[in-house]
């Protein structure tokens, strides 16, 4: 009753656990999928080994984190190994999450991975020297998408920063370079300073905010994506209960990505399912009903 | 939670490259043996640390951060996180400890909770043991590798001076080697259960959301669901195999039980 079908690829359910959290190794993914995740996302990978930026990289509030990782990864040579082990062990897709400097480089990258079932191109970590210039780039984010369509065969999204003036044009870009579907939000430019030493706390001073709080931000940059887009749109962004869930689909989005909230609880997934299922059972709709019906109103 | 800025009261020295802070942070009482601080020393950096007691950290002197917070002073302030992670489960039985180098920082916090216990330490050379006060209230038993002080050898070569089997519980806290060395003689012995281990990989966040310091294969993180692991949950694991570094990368675990 979950099953959900986006760009081409099925998932068991449309939730999937969001790049960059826990996403660094197969066995991480793999426990992903059994505590009720429809697919994941791999951590952001690039053509080499980086460490990312110095501690502290991750700042806990009351309504959501700030964290500057820094795309630590260990190289897309070296990936190839998780992806490979979790399809070995795992069904469900695995979509692989890119970056690069250049076009190029972020082929090099999907080229080395094409074992993944899918590509997410990653065009907005706000803290990142790599990503930050790309963000508001409406070329380069074109000429990117071009070149790593012509290189693999399985679907590519893009995955778009709200840190931009409209994200609605920056999705038409991605769209008619060919994206079969863009992904909304990565996170909100953001900053934390301690008042006791007037000292930034994370290490590289400037980071990125999620959780609960980009709620509202991501709900309003996935219902403007879905009034102009035609390709599919992933919603991610400050999931914590199948509520936000269902207002998501309502949006416009196809999927769901869950990212800060699986570190309270891995078993986020399956709660969220429960749910889902029992609202749809209420309302008596289908759940591709759901997608975008608030722009019915 | 927000690293949250205290007072170093008190430092107490441990041997060559060891020292103790004693923090004024009222708060952590409550905290378990085998929970660590996330420690920042502001435009520095920031790095897990074991308590060693309630309100303490021993840390030995190794890089960057370490440096800089062996440089600092009484009344200096550093920000912690914490206490996070799983701690030990105490057992009212009669337990042993086995500590490996630093591996005695959250050992000793235990033995302040532990009735009647055997600990078996050992270091690199008699200027690298730490925190043996703490263990002297019970049967105490040293190795150096250099012979400098106690039987000349690995901590785990002590083990054949006791009988593992009549304990209770058994707790340890070492490099990799070590563990994988105990965890193989207490798979042997039947006794998985009876063990716990405090397993150290590479924290960036230490709440369990980056992924850096997950173990294979299982999945878990050794930041939320560690770092305190029973014997039979990471008897399969990487442990003395590789770990990952700060990239990501897979690191082999060489030969050496080196600690
Ligand atoms: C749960 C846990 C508890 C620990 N408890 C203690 C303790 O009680 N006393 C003690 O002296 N040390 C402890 N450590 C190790 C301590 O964190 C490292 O020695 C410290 O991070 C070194 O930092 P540095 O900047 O001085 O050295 P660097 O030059 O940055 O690194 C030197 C080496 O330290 C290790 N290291 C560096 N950063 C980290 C990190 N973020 N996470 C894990 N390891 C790292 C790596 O092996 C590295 O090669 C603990 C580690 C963990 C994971
Ligand atoms: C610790 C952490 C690391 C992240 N790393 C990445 C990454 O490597 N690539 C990426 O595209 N997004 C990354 N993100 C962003 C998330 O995938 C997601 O877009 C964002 O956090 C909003 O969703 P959430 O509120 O459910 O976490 C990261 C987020 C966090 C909290
Ligand atoms: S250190 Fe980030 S998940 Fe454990």
């Amino acid at each position: 009753m979950l099953e959900v079908e986006v760009s081409g690829l099925k998932f068991e359910n449309p939730l999937i656990l969001a790049s960059g959290v826990l996403g660094m190794s197969a066995s991480s993914m793999i426990s992903a999928v059994k505590f009720g995740a429809g697919g994941v996302v791999t951590k952001s990978i690039g053509v080499r080994a980086r460490e990312g930026h110095p501690m502290p990289c991750v700042v806990e509030l009351p309504f959501g984190l700030i964290n500057a990782m820094g795309l630590p990864n260990p190289g897309c040579e070296e990936f190839k190994e998780e992806i490979k082990k979790f399809k070995e062990n795992c069904d469900a897709p695995i979509i692989a999450s890119i970056f690069g400097g250049d076009p190029s480089e972020v082929r090099e990258v999907a080229r080395t991975l094409r074992d993944a079932d899918g590509f997410e191109i990653n065009v907005s970590c706000p803290h990142s020297d790599v990503t930050k210039k790309l963000e508001d780039d409406e070329e380069m984010i074109g000429d990117i998408v071009r070149e790593v369509k012509k290189a693999v065969d399985s679907p590519v999204w893009v995955k778009l920063s709200p840190n931009v003036s409209s994200i609605v044009e920056i999705g038409l870009a991605a769209q008619e370079a060919g994206a079969d579907a863009v992904v909304a939000i990565n996170t909100l430019r953001a900053m934390i300073i301690d008042v006791e030493t007037g000292v930034p706390i994370l290490g590289n001073r400037i980071g990125g905010l999620s959780g609960s709080c980009i709620k509202p931000v991501a709900v309003r940059c996935i219902y403007e994506l879905y009034e102009t887009l035609e390709i599919p749109i992933i919603g991610v962004g400050g999931v914590t209960s199948w509520k936000d869930a269902v207002e998501m689909m309502l949006a416009g989005a196809s999927a769901i990505e869950i990212g800060t909230a699986v570190m309270k609880d891995v078993r986020i997934f399956e709660k969220i399912k429960a749910g889902l299922k029992e609202y749809l059972t209420k309302k008596n709709l289908k759940i591709e009903e759901l997608v975008g019906r608030a722009h019915r109103v | 939670m927000l690293p949250r800025m205290v007072e170093i009261k008190e430092i107490i020295e441990e041997g060559r490259d060891a020292k103790t802070f004693i923090l004024d942070a009222p708060w952590l009482k409550g905290a378990t043996p085998g929970q660590f601080l996330m420690v920042w020393i502001p435009e520095i950096g920031e790095r897990p640390m074991s308590l060693s007691s309630s309100t303490s950290i021993t840390v030995k002197r190794v890089g960057r951060v370490t440096s800089r917070l062996h440089d600092m002073k009484e009344g200096d302030f550093i920000g912690i996180r914490g206490p996070y992670g799983r701690g030990f489960e105490i057992s009212d039985g009669k337990s042993l400890l086995i500590a490996g180098g630093m591996g005695s920082a959250p050992l000793a916090f235990l033995s302040e909770r532990v009735n009647k216990f055997t600990a078996l330490i050992g270091a690199r050379t008699k200027d690298d043991l730490v925190l043996l006060r703490k263990f002297s209230k019970g049967e105490l038993l040293i190795a150096t590798e250099d012979g400098s002080e106690g039987r000349k050898g690995f901590v785990t070569d002590l083990i054949d001076e006791i009988e593992m089997k009549v304990y209770d519980a058994i707790y340890a806290c070492g490099p990799d080697g070590m563990l994988r060395e105990i965890l193989d003689r207490a798979k042997e012995l039947n006794i998985l259960h009876k063990l716990q281990i405090s397993v150290e990989r590479y924290f960036k966040c230490g709440i369990g959301v980056c992924g850096s310091c997950v173990l294979d294969p299982s999945g878990v993180r050794v930041c939320k669901e560690g770092p305190i692991f029973r014997g039979e949950e990471v008897f399969d694991s990487e442990i003395g195999r590789y770990r990952r570094d700060a990239s990501g990368r897979r690191v082999k675990y060489g030969n050496s039980k080196r600690i």
